[in-house]
């Protein structure tokens, strides 16, 4: 016998008589044993065929790797006697399980891809039924939930991670609406949100609020004060556009100009205030602008003006324009809290 | 001698399954490790930056040329019990580091702790003599410009460290409490100016041999050193029929840099500050108490309230009366502002669906910030004469909506809706405010949903803004004045247009186009913002070649634009003149001149990503973003329009602004080797430019001799070595 024939030979003995035990234990169990509970109780009936195995169709790859990842999040926890089983969120869909044939079998009571014929309510109602809670009552006076957002269209339900709950992935689900903001985002001037230091769910939360444009917070000023509260004051001066609302200056979600203003100044400032003394002054920068002369050709230091003319101050267009423009003077823009007997306080200088 | 190959190997087969029914085996393997989710792992990550790029480090906390090491964990354990424990660190070793570890009970209790780091770094660097940067006391260079004064260079930068805990507890079926703090620090210096007094016959390095007077403009950086503490406790009751929720909210902010920022001259100095000291951001707190439920009548008609008051306070001391001296010395003797904001919140919302097609909505929400800061005199030596006190300012905002949605064949669905906006204030100062503000917005969406090929909506909305009179007007055509822009007139129109296609199972295209027009009336004068106007359009592609491979494309350009008509007066050019401010007054010489400009920003970014496997294992990426904004300004100076002469102090040069630019490229790719089921080594290279053409800076000086910098083009390039290691 040659010494693959030996091996062989081994080989079969081997096996024969360590499987023997397992063929035996098989044949006596019953033909077809019914198919065990994986996750959730009751789920048999559905993992019998959505097992790990699941075909990795396009309409399947929505799930991937497999529905049974259902088992790693909290909906798989069986120890919470709250936990749901598949027919809580996808109805008995008694059609979809009966089916018999090699055929695509009918949708379930309730399904959640991109295709869905269940009405965007019903399945909403499938989340609702548990999570219409203190974080979340206010869903169905949502704007999103006017303008058929599902609970699924944002999260995904059998993933260990759920992209829009970790705040470096978020936004990518949120921008998949909100263009204008994630374009905005990538401005010079933005929140750390490309950089994963924050996310949309820290100012907005998207299941409904009291407060405009779903913030966190019942105000836009009381939202943005979470983070920034020495803008609260009040002050002895304060700033009335400030005090009503940040945004009637900032954008949070991005701007071409410093510090989310919407516009830089002195061209903000002038949306609001008169351009009677300095404020009105043509912007121009240096060294451009001449500071000694004006366009009509007047000789400043020997004109109608005998004050020899200034460089880059607050009284002439390159103050205006350049550093901080108007906050180059007027440094406490959000209020001021000095008590001086000095009008600069009043206009925010100290 | 084929057949007994062919027998071998089938023998084999059988004795091999025989002994090891790895079938069912490796499924139950594979099942485990589909719904197990315990996870021990770490990763030790090496990156090496090429350059220090203030733009690109700006929130990234990458700090140090050359290499910088940090270690990511992730450990999750849930045990058959529902019990989970998990630890997850990010960073740890940067300055972005964050941490979060938790225990929980699911369906019982929960613990949670966290700690992050955001730093955040100016996107420039600055060159100045002052002296103290960082701390409330700053001390000017003697000389004019910082000559012959010791010049160093600053990155500005702030950080924050927030510590948070939280606890919930079910006490009994459907009732939890909850209860968390934040704490958090925030430190550093942030960049700021402030006004010094006019200095002359100083010798101007950039005009040589000319003396000059200057209103001085100094650098004064605010230092940042504050602790901002929040908490909250909240009791929640949770039924399918209603539930309910009751809570505090607290935050708690102190300014441990103290109330004032002192500008110093130095001894013999020429340049001083005319606004010693400057005040900083007073402690203050604010307390919150709420209840929010709500009730379903029926599985389709849904009810909500929420009541909250709010108490804010700030009674900071003052800056010392005798650190305010001379004219500035306090005209009031309170010792702090005793500021106190009382706020009421009361919302409200019933949604029905009166039928399996027709669903409306009706909601309310009030708002009464009732600011009850004693008034008092803090000027007396103002400018017209008189005198002043401090400004509570009270507002009342009412916001309400109605809105139906109707369920159309074919899957169509209309919705009409109005909001109403209405703002009341009291406490304004009498010029250039109104009373009472009111908008409101007529909707009117329609969408097409539930298509397997398309799906849609378009939406249209205008909206009109009005209110009471104008306080009293200004008694010249060129008085002072303010009109707030919340304050006009205004009419808006906006449509959205968007449109699903997904004209393949593996292929999806989306397209959106975002408008809207604003025109802004009964302005002053018609002085200030005139209109506004906003243009979005974007598309978005993704596409799956296989199970592995995917990749998705997009682009979006925007354009928006203002136009305002603006105003240079007589005083402009040199700060004298104190009362010439009037277009229509007699003073000889002095002339007013229109100007109007109009602010062009396009913004143009697209991004590309692939992500795929190659040689059955390693996952490989790349992905491409890229953004360019370009804002223009277009002044235009219109004729004199007033005055007894045609002399016009708008100066040479004024009126041209070059176009400021921002351009971002940025290509990341990494690839992810597993080494075995354990351990991963993954590698990332970043390759990203950045470039800034801006005028803010360029070419400033402050009069202490101060400057900025902006590097216009920064590159940065990033390689990581990453290895990650399951245990």
């Amino acid at each position: 016998m040659k010494l693959h024939q030996w091996i062989l030979a081994t080989g079969v003995a081997l096996g024969v008589a360590l499987g023997t035990g397992a063929v035996a234990a098989e044949t006596a169990k019953p033909a077809k044993p019914a198919p065990k509970d994986l996750i959730l109780k009751g789920d048999a009936k559905c993992t019998g065929c959505h097992d790990e195995s699941d075909e990795p169709t396009q309409s399947m790859l929505d799930l991937h790797p497999s529905v049974l990842a259902i088992g790693k999040t909290r909906h798989g926890t069986q120890a919470d006697g709250r936990t749901p089983t598949c027919t809580d969120c996808h109805g008995e869909s008694e059609k979809h399980l009966n089916h018999k044939g090699s055929d695509k079998p009918p949708k379930p009571d309730r399904w959640f891809s991109a295709k869905t014929k269940t009405p965007v309510e019903q399945r909403n109602a499938a989340c609702l039924s548990c999570h219409e809670d203190a974080k979340r009552g206010n869903w169905k006076s949502s704007r999103h939930a006017s303008e058929d957002v599902a609970c699924t269209s944002c999260h995904q339900v059998h993933a260990a991670k759920d992209k829009v709950r970790d705040k470096r992935t978020q936004p990518q689900v949120c921008f998949t609406c909100h263009k204008e903001q994630r374009s905005q985002s990538e401005k010079p001037s933005h929140h750390p949100i490309p950089e994963g230091k924050m996310t949309c769910s820290d100012c907005h939360n998207p299941h409904g609020s009291t407060g405009p444009k779903m913030l966190v917070k019942d105000s836009t000023n009381a939202t943005c004060y979470t983070c920034h509260a020495e803008k609260r004051g009040p002050f002895v001066h304060n700033h009335p556009a400030v005090s009503e609302d940040c945004a009637n200056c900032h954008n949070p979600h991005g701007t071409v100009a410093d510090s989310l203003l919407k516009a830089r100044p002195p061209f903000l400032c002038l949306q609001c205030h008169d351009t009677a003394s300095h404020p009105g002054n043509v912007p121009g920068i240096a060294p451009t602008v001449n500071t000694g002369r004006t366009i009509a050709g007047v000789n400043l230091a020997n004109g109608v003006n005998t004050t020899p003319t200034n460089n880059y101050n607050a009284n002439n267009s390159v103050g205006n324009t350049q550093g901080r423009a108007c906050l180059n003077c007027h440094t406490e823009i959000h209020g001021s809290n000095s008590p001086a007997n000095a009008t600069r306080a009043m206009r925010f200088w100290r | 001698m084929e057949h007994i190959r062919t027998f071998e190997r089938a023998a084999l087969a059988v004795a091999i399954s025989l002994a090891f029914p790895a079938a069912g085996a490796w499924a139950e393997d594979d099942v485990a490790e589909l719904i197990n989710p315990n996870t021990r792992e770490a990763s030790l990550k090496l990156q090496n930056v090429d350059k220090v790029n203030p733009l690109y480090r700006q929130y990234y906390g990458l700090n140090h040329q050359g290499v910088n090491g940090s270690l990511d964990l992730d450990f999750i354990d849930r045990s058959e019990g529902g019990r989970w424990i998990r630890v997850e660190a990010r960073d740890l070793g940067l300055e972005t580091q964050e941490f979060k570890a938790s225990v929980d009970q699911q369906g019982d209790w929960a613990v949670k702790l966290g700690y992050d780091q955001i730093p955040r770094y100016a996107p420039f660097k600055v060159n100045s003599a002052v002296q103290g940067v960082g701390s409330n006391s700053l001390t000017l260079p003697g000389a004019a410009f910082g000559t012959g004064a010791s010049f160093s260079t600053y990155d500005l930068k702030t950080e924050r460290t927030a510590t948070s805990l939280s606890a919930s507890k079910f006490i009994a079926n459907g009732l939890q409490m909850n209860f968390g703090f934040k704490t958090e620090d925030k430190k550093g210096i942030r960049m700021s100016g402030s006004n010094g007094n006019n200095f002359t016959a100083q010798a101007d390095p950039l005009f040589p041999g000319v003396n000059k007077t200057y209103s001085a403009q100094l650098f004064s950086p605010e230092p940042i050193n504050s602790t901002h503490q929040q908490m909250e406790a909240s009791l929640d009751y949770y039924s399918k029929k209603f539930q309910i929720s009751g809570g505090y909210y607290g935050s708690f902010y102190k300014n441990n840099a103290g109330n004032a920022l002192f500008v110093n001259t130095a001894p013999g100095g020429v340049i001083s500050s005319s606004v010693n000291p400057l005040s900083l951001p007073p402690d203050n707190h604010a307390q919150q108490l709420y209840v929010s439920g709500g009730y379903n009548w029926t599985d389709d008609t849904r009810g909500t309230l929420k009541v909250s008051k709010t108490l804010a306070i700030q009674n900071d001391d003052f800056i010392a009366r005798s650190l305010l001296t001379g004219g500035a010395a306090p005209v009031t003797t309170r010792t702090n502002l005793g500021g106190k904001v009382d706020t009421t919140n009361v919302a409200a919302a019933v949604s029905s669906r009166l039928t399996k097609e027709l669903n409306v909505l009706a909601s309310w929400a009030y708002e009464d910030r009732h600011d009850m800061t004693p008034r008092d005199i803090y000027i007396s030596n103002g400018t017209p004469a008189g005198t002043f006190t401090n400004n509570p300012e009270s507002l009342k905002t009412n916001r309400g909506k109605l809105e139906a949605g109707y369920r159309l064949p074919r899957n169509y669905k209309v919705t009409v809706g109005y909001d109403y906006d209405e703002k009341q204030y009291v406490g304004m100062a009498d010029d250039g405010y109104r009373d009472r503000m009111k908008e409101g917005t007529y909707r009117l969406e329609l969408r097409k949903a539930l298509n397997e090929v398309i799906n849609g909506s378009v939406q249209v909305a205008h909206a009109d803004r009005t209110g009471s009179a104008w306080g009293s007007t200004p008694n010249a055509f060129g008085d002072h004045w303010v009109a707030p822009l919340q304050f006009s007139d205004r009419k808006r129109d906006k449509a959205k247009l968007m449109l699903d296609w997904a004209p393949a199972d593996a292929l999806n295209l989306q397209f959106a186009f975002e408008t809207s027009r604003d025109d802004y009336e009964s302005r002053m004068n018609n002085m200030g913002l005139d209109k506004g106007s906003t243009d979005l359009y974007s598309l978005d592609a993704s596409y799956r070649f296989t199970e592995d491979w995917k990749a998705n494309l997009w682009y979006s350009l925007a354009f928006n634009k203002m136009k305002q008509n603006e105003r240079q007066n007589p005083r402009a050019v040199n700060g004298a003149g104190d009362n010439i401010q009037s277009c229509s007054g007699a003073t000889a010489g002095l002339t007013c001149n229109l100007w109007t400009a109009n602010l062009d920003l396009k913004s143009e970014a697209a991004g590309a990503g692939v992500q795929g496997k190659v040689l059955g294992k390693v996952n490989v990426g790349a992905q491409y973003l890229y953004s360019r904004d370009v804002n223009k300004y277009n002044i235009a100076v219109g004729p004199v329009v007033a005055g007894n002469n045609a002399n016009s102090q708008v100066l040479q040069g004024a009126g041209i602004l070059p176009d400021t630019v921002y351009s971002l490229n940025t290509l990341r790719l990494f690839g992810a080797y597993p080494v075995s089921k354990a351990t991963t080594v993954r590698l990332d290279y970043v390759y990203d430019i950045r470039k800034m053409d801006n005028y803010t800076w360029s070419g400033w000086r402050y009069s202490d001799g101060t400057t900025v910098y902006v590097k216009p083009e920064q590159t940065t390039q990033l390689l990581g070595l990453t290895l990650i290691q399951a245990f």
